[in-house]
């Protein structure tokens, strides 16, 4: 009992300091609404309000529903969330999506109508989730990245199953657990001791390091040795607003996604990537990414940090 | 001190703690911050009486939960399925505690959940929380006894369970 005393003590202090910083303010124009709510001049408003919301809410399904107040970035994540629980095969609920299934293991695998494809996935403990798909069934190639699938910010689950939301708290899919066997065109890529550890990820930023947030982040990025180099070769990573990220080790290029969480929790997915040896031309860039798990951001430097909570990589901001 | 200063006091001091405890009650910290935030709008409604109360956080903490257990009744009509307990703890214990004891408090009854929510985190005792839940001490002990076996052995359980892929392939 001693032992689970301890644990819960642990739990408290480390949960309380990553609870973000409440305003009174919201409190008091919640009491407002409420206390006007409770007049007579409200509540006529306040039913036909109701009325009007019931209505939305039955009409457009369970998907449609925001999920959480949305009133700051740290109010988007669950802080406790457990990706590996994805990991299995899904039938996808969406809005115009019929007849597809998604399968989450050592990568992502789709399977659609018009055929299969695969891409990466990547989430964390704070239910952030990101998921690229790069390669496929041709007949699918036309639309690489389905709309239930490409504004995915987060996850959450709900008894059985999981819901995928935006970066607003909308629910853009649900995923229901397939339950019989299905096929998806090949066998299931074991996700792998590493897999499990990136996917927890549970070491924080090591100390002194300032946590990145998405804003910190966009931008491209160097190794510091290549920060005037003007050749055409130039390694780097660039991190766009749009939740994409490009770059190269100065031979081979790929892209994927990105997401960036509460202390500097970093997801990311990254597309296939060349083999062409660069040697001293070039710098590793692109291979940090798929390792870092934390990111950190102070001045013009930027800290990668994988799920053990070393080091990955080291880039300054370019130009 | 004017009302106003007093409850954002209130609010400064223990807002984090509510905030954990209805995390660990209800799952999701998102759902807690807003019930915490909407217990405070309720003590503000009220605060000319609730600031004379002994204890005004414990009016707040005893709202927030009610609300908690009300919003789950309300779902759970809604979706007419199984409790919040659908998967199973898959955590490795060396990479974060609170996961795996996130996920055995998942598998409590509400009852227990909250007792032990309200030993362990609120750190009340078994007393006091007899008089918050207005049940006599020997049931909040009879509770904390089983949650306590209960969790032990749900962690247990977490020791080292394999996320397992489905061969479906």
């Amino acid at each position: 009992m001693a032992e689970l005393n301890e644990r819960f003590q642990t739990w408290r202090q480390g949960a309380e300091a990553e609870v973000p910083a409440g305003d009174i303010g919201d409190v008091l124009r919640r009491a407002a609404r409420w206390r006007w709510r409770q007049t007579g001049a409200g509540l006529a408003v306040t039913a036909a309000a109701a009325a009007v919301a019931i209505g939305v809410a039955a009409g457009a399904g369970v998907w449609a529903r925001p999920v959480a107040p949305a009133s700051g970035s740290a109010r988007q994540h669950s802080t406790f969330a457990n990706p590996l629980t994805l990991v299995g095969s899904w039938r996808v609920i969406a809005p115009g999506v019929r007849n597809v299934l998604v399968r989450f293991d050592g990568q992502l695998t789709v399977r659609e109508p018009c055929g299969v494809t695969f891409g990466a996935w990547d989430a964390d403990p704070y239910g952030l989730f990101t998921a690229s798909l790069f390669g496929g069934a041709r007949a699918c190639l036309h639309e690489l990245m389905p709309p239930w699938l490409s504004h995915v910010a987060r996850f959450r689950d709900i008894h059985a199953d999981r819901l995928l939301l935006n970066s607003a708290g909308d629910v853009v899919a649900r995923l229901v657990p397939v339950t019989r066997p299905v096929s998806f065109g090949g066998l299931p890529i074991p996700l792998g001791a590493q897999g499990r550890s990136r996917l927890l990820a549970g070491r924080p930023l090591p100390a002194g390091l300032i946590p990145a947030t998405a804003e910190s982040l966009v931008g491209r990025w160097v190794p510091p040795g290549f920060r005037h180099s003007a050749s055409s070769r130039q390694p780097y990573l660039d991190f766009l607003a749009d939740g994409t990220w490009r770059g190269s080790d100065g031979c081979n290029s790929t892209s994927g996604r990105w997401a960036v969480g509460p202390a500097g929790a970093l997801v990311s997915t990254s597309g296939a990537i060349g083999l062409i040896a660069c040697g001293w031309a070039g710098a590793p860039t692109i291979y940090w990414l798929p390792h870092a798990a934390r990111a950190s951001v102070a001045g013009s430097g930027l800290t990668l940090v994988n799920a053990e909570g070393h080091v990955v990589g080291r880039l300054i901001r370019a130009g | 001190m004017r009302h106003g200063d007093q409850l954002a006091e209130l609010y400064a001091a223990c807002r984090a703690r509510l905030v954990v405890q209805l995390t660990a009650f209800t799952g999701d910290v998102t759902v807690a911050e807003d019930i915490v935030q909407e217990a405070f709008a309720r003590a503000a409604v009220r605060w000319p009486s609730v600031r004379r109360y002994a204890d005004p956080e414990a009016w707040v903490r005893h709202v927030a939960f009610n609300l908690a257990r009300s919003r789950w009744r309300w779902f759970r009509r809604r979706a007419g399925s199984a409790p919040l307990a659908s998967t199973g703890p898959e955590f490795s214990p060396d990479l974060d505690g609170r996961l795996d004891l996130y996920a055995g408090l998942r598998r409590l009854p509400a009852q227990q959940r909250q007792v032990i929510v309200l030993y362990y985190l609120a750190d009340l005792s078994v007393d006091q929380i007899a008089a918050e839940l207005q049940v006599p001490a020997g049931t909040v002990k009879s509770w904390l006894h089983r949650a306590r076996a209960q969790l032990m052995e749900l962690l247990g359980e977490a020791e080292w369970p394999a996320a397992e892929v489905t061969s479906d392939g």
